[in-house]
């Protein structure tokens, strides 16, 4: 283990965090965020909006169906909905990984600030090192990887929207196709039965629900496919715990 | 999406975008820092929860393919399932590789864009 990692210079830990940027996460949010930035910018959005929304919301498929929606004319409250529904899943991740960026009294104000960086790939490089750190290296560390991380995501999301707006239109329909494609490719990443139950319902009812209802397209998707996933998903964890004592939900 | 007050003009935007944006998803972060330990992230709610987040975006991934806008609507329709289809097929293909299902997908739009008539 490296010097930095057992306590002596903050200074060092935090450019440890910040060689995440030379790691492949850092290269594949590149590339997504830069399917961002070529998708905000056909939504309509101007450069000063999009990356607003990058920074505020910092987790891809908020900001994605942020823009979308909003690009739609959703009403503020199907908009706020879909986007937390999206973000939800956020809260079990920082619970997880809280206790690692707490000082000796519990959270601190740096706590809550590194906090609204948390996204899936910031979660994945703490959980991933900071248990191995002492304590005192952690949230420099930390402050590290998502400097790494927002610099990758900021600056691929300007490419991707001055490109969006000047390449040839082939280019450009490339651009817009990272996205869709990406997200598909990042659910099925680790899917299980339930995973692909609820991708392949979502996947039919969005487009579906688009025609009869557009602007709630997304949320019918999520919470319809979801909850039928989750039918799955109950049945096939009730056969593995048919023993004794073994139920653990509540 | 009108404005509901008198605001500088452009403001009301970031508004709506905040509030929808920033508050809709860094409350939920903050949430898990202040209840802690309280609940159990294995439970399942959270089972719920990321699995209507994971159709919600399969919705909105079948739906961008479907009717797109912008340069990839001047893609037709084959085209865009085709480039889907093989990005997903070579992502199985090559132990679950991300980057080669999405560079397949996006050359295969790039190409059918450049050379359909």
């Amino acid at each position: 283990m490296p010097a930095w990692a057992q306590g002596t210079h903050r200074g060092h830990a935090y450019r440890a965090g910040l060689a995440t940027l030379f790691r492949t996460p850092s290269l594949a949010l590149f590339g997504s965020a830069l399917g961002y930035g070529a998708f905000a910018q056909n939504g309509g959005f101007d450069l000063a909006q999009t990356l607003f929304i990058a920074i505020t919301v910092f987790a891809l498929p908020g900001q994605i169906v942020l823009v979308d929606q909003y690009a739609q004319g959703a009403s503020l409250a199907a908009l706020a909905l879909s986007v937390t529904l999206t973000a939800i899943r956020l809260l079990p991740m920082s619970v997880v990984l809280t206790p690692y960026l707490c000082g000796p009294k519990g959270p601190t104000w740096r706590t809550f600030a590194a906090m609204h960086f948390l996204a899936i790939t910031s979660w994945v490089e703490g959980m991933r090192w900071l248990p191995r750190l002492a304590p005192p290296m952690r949230m420099p560390y930390f402050a590290g990887v998502i400097s790494a991380i927002a610099t990758s995501v900021l600056s691929a999301t300007i490419i991707g929207f001055l490109l969006a707006d000047t390449v040839p239109t082939p280019v450009a329909a490339a651009l817009l196709f990272v996205t869709p494609i990406y997200f598909l490719l990042a659910l099925l990443q680790p899917a299980l039965k339930a995973d692909l139950v609820a991708i392949g319902v979502g996947g039919v009812i969005g487009p579906l629900a688009f025609m009869v209802v557009p602007g709630f397209e997304l949320l019918l998707a999520g919470l319809i496919g979801g909850t039928i996933a989750f039918g799955v998903h109950s049945r096939s964890k009730a056969r593995h715990l048919q023993r004794p004592g073994a139920d653990r939900s509540g | 999406m009108s404005a509901l007050l008198s605001l500088p003009p452009g403001l009301d935007v970031y508004i709506t975008l905040a509030l929808c944006g920033f508050v809709a998803t860094t409350a939920w972060r903050w949430a898990g820092v202040l209840l802690g330990r309280s609940l159990d992230p294995e439970g399942d709610l959270f089972a719920w929860v990321r699995l209507v987040s994971t159709a919600l975006v399969a919705g909105l991934v079948t739906r961008l393919v479907v009717f797109p806008s912008g340069a990839l609507s001047e893609v037709a329709f084959s085209g865009r399932v085709v480039a889907l289809v093989v990005g997903v097929a070579l992502f199985y293909a090559l132990r679950r590789n991300m980057a080669a299902g999405v560079v397949a997908s996006a050359t295969l739009i790039l190409a059918w864009a450049a050379l359909a008539p």
